[in-house]
């Protein structure tokens, strides 16, 4: 299977062709944001960052990283769960024309709505690779919020080349993670019955 | 002569081998895991995992960034002063967090402010065991916060699990932890499970029986064969490495049976991912020896 290849800015057409379980390679700059993150731009709809994250993606992601010199350098940058960011995902992507989201372990109903109504895919990076992931991490290009919220829930603008994912919700209502529990959840009734 | 070296920079030597490689076991698992699984997205999975190992190694990187909660589960000897051990510990926990070894995972409740060092009150968390001994021993584990998120504590008689007080009802209650943990964290999985009558000490008990090697096998009989059933059913669940569909749901399953109140039943169901950090160090006479 060939990784099909996305580059930032993020065309709504190329996403919406995407389909759960494609293996894909995203190239451009992206925006490192968990927990504190999603609340804050929630609460209060910055401009600044509509116009910098418009058809970009948000990697929920809290890494490692150096400061050489001037330059921050990550060193290590695994997904974080992205459950916990349900109750803001949808509203990002609607409030700041998201067009991927990557994480790991899947997202529920809500944000499943959001990608096929605003043409949106969600991207599984495989958790716990972050010395992998790092690599294609090639240059920090700012990082706001550091003060506040630490180097693990600052929000990091960075830039990636061919950053390996894994479609697992796509924008045609298909979630791998909503499959995958679904089945287990008829076995389990079997199990324990 | 051997140089007699410091204890804090043999224990920022710990973190850094526990925080960049896992135990031998641990890669053996994921290994046969890799060559067992046949869906395209397992297999996918499984190679990233076993490409990232590589890639940490050779680099000398934190293989995941969660570097989690330092867990030290430490066997001393009766002379030995708990202070001194503590203090050597926290200092090699700040070191080690400016090395980048560890990331700084110490937030304050109450303010939410990071600490920067990885130091909080309960971070690191060290549990001191005296023993009959002469060394010190530091078992260290750092525990990811993905998987520390999905353990779960259960009551029985559990009357919507229909899981009554038994080693069936105990079954009902370790399958539900996994169906409702899915991929959030980072199967294949490391399961210990504690059942007792307090629930300090079961939540204590399934840590620290997460030290142990995975092949180390329950001294009686009945036990181990409630473990390979157990794993057999929740690998037939099918939610595979990451939780996009597999075999390898967990590598292995732990029980420890403590004694309860007659009132009390409690079932702790502790989970670790793949990353199975987890390393020890002997610390004897000025000379360390590592494991």
């Amino acid at each position: 299977m060939n990784n099909i290849k996305l580059k930032i800015p993020l065309k709504e057409e190329k996403i919406r062709e995407l389909n759960a379980g494609d293996l894909v390679e995203l190239s451009g700059t992206i925006f490192m944001a968990r927990d504190r993150v999603h609340k804050l731009l929630t609460e209060k709809i910055d401009e600044k960052f509509q116009q910098k994250l418009s058809n970009g993606a948000i990697y929920h992601c809290g890494p490692i990283a150096k400061k050489e010199g001037k330059e921050w350098k990550i060193l290590s940058a695994g997904p974080t769960t992205s459950i916990r960011m349900e109750a803001f995902e949808s509203e990002v992507i609607e409030k700041y024309g998201i067009r991927a989201v990557i994480g790991k372990g899947g997202m529920k109903e809500k944000t499943l709505e959001a990608l096929q109504k605003f043409g949106a895919v969600y991207l599984l990076a495989v958790g716990g690779t972050a010395a992998l992931l790092a690599e294609k991490i090639i240059k920090v290009k700012n990082v706001y919020f550091l003060e506040e919220f630490g180097i693990p829930e600052a929000l990091w603008e960075i830039e990636v080349k061919d950053f390996p994912l894994i479609v697992s919700m796509d924008s045609k209502g298909n979630s791998l993670h909503k499959e995958v529990l679904e089945n287990s959840e008829k076995k389990f009734r079997e199990l324990i019955k | 002569m051997k140089e007699k070296i410091d204890l804090v920079q043999v224990l920022v030597e710990l973190y850094k081998m526990t925080s960049i490689c896992l135990p031998e076991d641990v890669k053996e698992k994921i290994k046969q895991a890799r060559e067992n699984e046949n869906s395209v997205l397992a297999k996918k999975v499984m190679e990233s995992i076993e490409q990232n190992i590589e890639i940490a190694e050779k680099k000398q990187l934190p293989l995941c960034e969660d570097t989690g909660i330092p867990v030290f589960f430490i066997e001393i000897p009766k002379s030995f002063n708990h202070e001194e051990i503590t203090e050597r510990i926290l200092k090699a926990t700040e070191i080690a967090t400016e090395k980048n070894y560890l990331r700084p995972n110490a937030v304050d409740s109450f303010t939410q402010k990071n600490s920067g060092n990885c130091i909080g009150k309960g971070i690191p968390t060290i549990y001191f065991e005296q023993k009959e001994r002469t060394g010190i021993k530091f078992n260290l584990m750092l525990k990811g916060g993905g998987s520390e998120n999905i353990g779960k504590t259960y009551s029985l008689p559990n009357t919507e699990l229909n899981a009554g007080r038994d080693l069936d009802g105990i079954k009902k209650c370790v399958l539900d932890a996994v169906v409702k943990a899915q991929g959030l964290g980072c199967p294949p999985n490391i399961i210990s499970i504690a059942v007792g009558g307090s629930k300090d000490v079961i939540a204590f008990e399934s840590k620290k029986q997460l030290m142990e090697k995975l092949d180390k096998e329950n001294e009686n009989k009945e036990i181990r064969e409630f473990e390979r059933d157990l794993l057999e059913k929740i690998n037939s669940l099918g939610i595979g490495p990451m939780g996009l569909q597999g075999k390898t749901t967990a590598f292995s399953v732990k029980t420890k049976f403590l004694a309860r109140h007659p009132a009390s039943f409690f079932v702790e169901v502790a989970f670790c991912c793949w990353a199975d950090r987890r390393h020890s160090l002997e610390w004897k006479n000025g000379e360390a020896k590592y494991e």
